[in-house]
């Protein structure tokens, strides 16, 4: 990392003192920025190699650059079709965790209904009450029962789960909203329907693109709800799911570059959601109690 | 969903299989072929004349990847030859066969054939999900697989289920040319041997990462059920601990040989990461010539170090499993493979059983299926006929040996897989909780011994077992009833 | 009047409750479904012992499931290893997500790229840079190793994922994993803290590390208390990089509950055998849940007695 020299040497008049503490500190960043990179780097250098070359170690750059590597990956490994069974699921996911949860945040942030109270209790309490992987099962198995269980919707509808905490995110978010504006459209003749639509939704966007950016990005990555719903239906695999499983495969061990390809093309998207959005992915965080 | 196509594996199976029958001359393609079938599982359907919608489709499942390539070429000439309209398709479940098979016999959604698996066997032959083959065969066919016909194994209440047609069993394997190396005349005979042999290896050639043994411990069932626990099955005359005469479990006469797999597994010995080594990656260690001995079953190597992960076949041997002392009181179970299951429940079931009988029990499938390497036939008029690889000529413990190996019985854990419910933890995590922990062997074989006996004693009580116990039983001579 | 007023009331308060209804439904369908029934599901099935199809009906045990739940040895280290897990974790993070924070909390020059790049990790799927760590740390011909062995910190290869050394390595993925989420929150809660008092503290002559001691950690109080809760809390659930990296080897060296009870569903790994045991599977996250739920009630009395001593 050139950081602390650079940043040192544009400054000559700091007094020694300042300049060693502001050495000091860009040194320890370079070094915790470099742990942080070196993986990502790694990886996508790495679906580049050979895998002798890989296995062998040595060179960080490739020394002949094997973009045949992702050819292989989205012929031969069937990466083509799980990139699209990905893309379907994350954006499915998005549509249905932002629309549900606005709708249901909107009101009971605005209404009083019978069951409030219960119902409240009940998100809340399913924020933390947390049975872990393990509901997959009885989800699964309900699928069955309704005969989805072989289609995506099977796993979309498992992985958007209860949104319960995004739900409490939007009423929040809501509350803050002053009432006196629905009020008044109400007065106009609007109906709650058309408050909620003119009014209040166009304000909660920002709360609303929170809820979006972690719902993508956790479909994306998610790994055992597709493992598990993806059972006995291989052709919705995820590429997550795909890539992980390339691990357990004939050549697994003779294929690392054909693996660090499959996960290239697995992070690779998302790198570039956040290269446009990291702004919005740590506001986004620090702006609601997002389960991190 | 299922009509995804993947053309580029039809390709490579093509690709695939004309280096198998042009004697390989590109492993590349060999390679690239596996690597697509090993994704996970692969659908594969040939593409035929699909436009002729009212094909009936046979379904296909196999866990084996081995000889994927093999099979699928077979069904290949299979849906571009025959005249009755059928269209096969055939699925590989490498990494969830079990769990897969599970769940679609939940839902009602086996295949019409299912490759033989034992314990997908085992658990489902109760319920009536498995087709008699006898009711279809004719008396030739009868005939020409009757000695492979065991009741008890494949004969159940005269019911036959599946026909096994090669075997396998388990072996150690060595490479000769770091024996040489050493000073190291033969294979060891005694577990004994073994364990100074590996000492020696790994002394001497540590500087040039070259270890004396090796073994897929990352899952202590998969590593321990191709070595120690049929080694033991020699050794003590029981399986997997259970003494059928008896009719009791003790571990506690596994003692010794832990004590001995402790060293095997230590630093002295041992490949650095064994613990989390799958049989992949160390047989690739294998060919690389950087792994001493390792233990595994007998019909998949020959065919891994030709194909896949090339070795020359005159650095590696194999030999019996070493013992304790060399002590053996009886014979080492070998198991029927390439046997299909036909799902009795099938709306297809004639059909499926002819598909069965043209694919995979014709004289010319059976015999390529020898000479490729991708099993040991224990048919004799196979033996007989084939010409296989130079391995199975040189190495004979890679055939079936009737003198070491037998059908043997199943102990009551096996027998009703789900019925017996072990509390703790199971035989081989307890083995590993032995030879990678400090668990103490006597006390906690003993405790192993004790938690068996009680969940055996509580599935007969609660009628999810039945008694398992044979009054003459000999070791030597076993008998599955 | 009055006759009439009453139905038109009524009429009306359902209707507004019909139509806090209609908005409520979409996400109350995924709710029962994927939240509450689940729940209820596991509660029933901790009284029985299921095997899945195959296996017969369910069979009714009572509270075999649990007292077997407390005998279980295995179960038990693996608590010990989940919180193992969980306070390495916290320990490396906590004080190094803040040390970042208070680095990077001002707004210079580079501060917000690095920000950035730390925090690009979180939005990375686990399981996939789990795979990519195995290759990592590969006892064999892992790069990491390949690195130590060359610049000849070490002679003979690190066992990265071999028993010793397998929860330090699953420990290091986490850190990598949670660092910026971690340290994002200790910025918003640096931001929050009025400059005025730092100000004024340094103005009463106190040194930059008396400022933090005294001022500024007292004052992140309250989000570094929630800011732990979080982090307990997802100890108890991470499970996909364990998955993928170790699957709970060797030798349970790195079996967490949430992937012990998770193994009596489904099998960890291709290479595994597993005989489905719903029941106990089921009583086991119960009750790990409920361990859960003690250790963030305890934390939250201890946190409440921290108040009243500052």
């Amino acid at each position: 990392m050139l950081k602390p020299v650079s940043a040192a040497a544009r400054r000559p008049h700091l007094s020694g003192k300042k300049f060693w503490m502001a050495a000091a500190k860009w040194v320890f960043l370079g070094i915790t920025v470099i742990f942080t990179l070196y993986p990502i780097i790694y990886t996508i250098l790495g679906s580049l190699k050979t895998n002798a070359e890989l296995t062998q170690g040595g060179s960080f750059f490739p020394s002949q650059w094997h973009f045949e590597n992702y050819y292989k990956a989205f012929m031969e490994a069937d990466f083509l079709q799980y990139t699209v069974n990905s893309i379907i699921v994350s954006l499915a996911v998005t549509l249905l965790a932002v629309s549900t949860c606005s709708l249901a945040g909107f009101i009971m942030a605005r209404r009083d209904f019978p069951g409030k109270k219960l119902l409240s209790a009940m998100y809340l309490s399913m924020m933390f009450v947390s049975l872990g992987s393990i509901t997959l099962y009885p989800i699964y198995e309900m699928m069955h029962a309704l005969n989805l269980h072989k289609t995506i919707i099977a796993l979309i509808v498992a992985l958007t789960g209860g949104q319960a905490a995004n739900v409490f995110l939007v009423m929040g978010f809501t509350k803050a909203i002053p009432r006196e504006l629905d009020e008044a459209a109400i007065i106009d003749g609007c109906s709650i329907y058309q408050v909620y639509y003119k009014i209040v939704l166009p304000l909660t966007k920002p709360i609303l693109a929170v809820v979006a950016l972690f719902a993508f990005r956790n479909a994306w990555n998610d790994y055992i709800t597709g493992l598990v719903m993806t059972i006995t239906a291989p052709a919705l695999k995820t590429l997550t799911v795909a890539v992980v499983q390339l691990k357990y495969s004939v050549n697994a061990a003779a294929e690392w570059h054909i693996m660090l390809a499959g996960a290239s093309i697995a992070i690779i998207p998302i790198l570039i959601v956040y290269l446009f959005a990291n702004k919005q992915f740590i506001a986004g965080l620090t702006a609601g109690a997002v389960k991190g | 969903m299922k009509r995804k196509k993947v053309t580029a594996l039809g390709l490579a199976a093509a690709m695939a299989a004309a280096s198998v029958m042009g004697c390989s001359s590109d492993n590349a393609s060999s390679t690239s072929a596996a690597s697509q079938n090993g994704n996970g599982q692969t659908e594969a359907q040939t593409s035929g004349n699909e436009s002729a919608g009212e094909k009936t489709v046979i379904n296909i499942w196999s866990k084996d990847r081995h000889d994927a390539a093999y099979v699928q070429e077979k069904i290949d000439e299979y849906n571009a030859n025959n005249t009755d309209n059928v269209e096969v398709v055939y699925t590989l479940y490498t990494d969830n066969y079990q769990q897969a098979v599970d769940m679609a016999a939940q839902n009602g959604e086996l295949p019409d054939i299912l490759v033989y698996q034992n314990t997908v066997f085992d658990k489902y032959v109760g319920q009536g999900q498995w087709a008699d083959l006898y009711s279809f065969m004719d008396e030739d066919m009868k005939t020409y697989f009757a000695d492979v016909i065991t009741p008890g194994y494949n004969e159940i209440d005269g019911k036959l289920y599946f026909i096994p047609t090669t075997g396998t069993t388990c072996r150690l394997f060595y490479n000769t040319e770091i024996f040489d190396r050493v000073g190291i005349d033969g294979p060891p005979e005694t577990l004994e041997e073994m364990v100074e042999d590996a000492k020696l290896i790994t002394s001497q050639l540590k500087g040039e990462g070259i270890y004396g043994f090796a073994e897929n411990m990352k899952s202590a069932s998969s590593a321990l059920e191709r070595s120690m626990c049929i080694g033991l099955q020699a050794e003590t005359g029981t399986n997997y601990g259970y003494n059928f005469k008896e009719g009791k479990y003790d571990f506690t006469l596994w003692a010794p040989t832990l004590s001995l797999w402790k060293e095997l597994l230590s630093e002295e010995c041992a490949f650095p990461g064994c613990e989390s080594l799958d049989i992949d990656p160390l047989r690739t260690q294998f060919a690389a010539g950087k792994i001493g001995m390792y233990f595994s079953y007998s019909h998949a190597e020959p065919g891994v170090y030709e194909n896949q992960f090339p070795m020359d076949s005159s650095k590696w041997d194999v030999a019996p499993i070493p013992t304790v002392g060399g002590q053996r009181l009886g014979k080492q179970y070998y198991d029927g493979t390439s046997g299909y299951l036909i799902n009795a429940k099938s709306p297809n079931l004639e059909t499926a059983f002819q598909v069965y009988k043209d694919i995979f029990t014709n004289e010319d499938y059976l015999v390529g299926y020898y000479e490729g390497g991708y099993g040991v036939s224990i048919l004799p008029s196979i033996l007989e006929k084939a010409n296989p690889s130079e391995d199975f000529k040189n190495k004979k413990w890679l055939l079936i040996n009737k003198e070491t190996d037998a059908l043997l019985p199943k102990p009551p854990h096996a027998a009703f897989t789900s019925g017996m419910i072990v509390e703790g933890e199971d035989l081989y995590k307890t083995a590993e909780s032995i030879y990678y922990g400090d668990a103490d062997i006597d006390s906690t074989l003993q405790d192993l011994t004790d938690r068996y006996n009680k969940a055996y004693e509580d599935a007969i009580a609660n009628g999810t077992g039945w008694e398992i116990k044979i009054d003459n039983y000999d070791p030597m001579n076993p008998t599955l009833e | 009047m009055k006759q009439s007023s009453n139905p038109a009331l009524g009429r009306k308060k359902l209707k507004q409750a019909l139509e806090a209804y209609s908005f409520l439904i979409p996400n109350l369908i995924l709710f029962l479904s994927c939240s509450i029934y689940p729940v209820l599901w596991a509660l029933k099935y901790v009284f029985y012992q299921y095997g899945g199809y195959g296996t017969g009906t369910p069979r009714f045990v009572g509270l075999e499931n649990l007292a077997r739940v407390f005998r279980d040895k295995v179960y038990w280290e693996s608590i010990v290893h989940t919180f193992t897990y969980g306070f390495g974790k916290i320990l490396i993070i906590i004080p190094l997500a803040f040390f970042l924070a208070f680095l990077l909390n001002t707004h210079k020059r580079g501060h917000g790229a690095v920000q950035s790049i730390i925090f690009l990790p979180t939005i990375m799927s686990s399981a996939v840079m789990g795979l990519v760590f195995y290759l990592l740390f590969n006892a064999y011909n892992g790069e990491i190793n390949q690195y130590l062995m060359k610049a000849h910190i070490i002679s003979q290869p690190i066992n990265w994922l071999g028993k010793d050394h397998a929860m330090t390595t699953l420990i290091i993925t986490a850190v990598w994993g949670g660092l910026g989420n971690y340290m994002v929150y200790f910025i918003a809660g640096i931001q929050q803290v009025s400059t005025d008092a730092i100000e004024s503290a340094r103005i009463d002559g106190a040194n930059r590390l008396q400022t933090i001691w005294y001022i500024m950690i007292p004052m992140l109080g309250p989000i570094l208390k929630i800011i732990l809760m979080l982090a307990i809390t997802s100890a108890f659930n991470d499970i996909t990089n364990v998955m993928v990296l170790t699957e709970g080897g060797p030798n349970n060296a790195t079996m967490v509950a949430s992937l012990y009870s998770y193994q009596y569903f489904f099998p960890i790994s291709a290479a595994q055998a597993t005989v489905p045991q719903y029941g106990y599977g089921a009583a086991l996250s119960v009750v790990t849940a409920c361990i859960a739920g003690i250790v963030t009630v305890f934390y939250l009395k201890l946190s409440k007695k921290l108040d009243d001593i500052y």
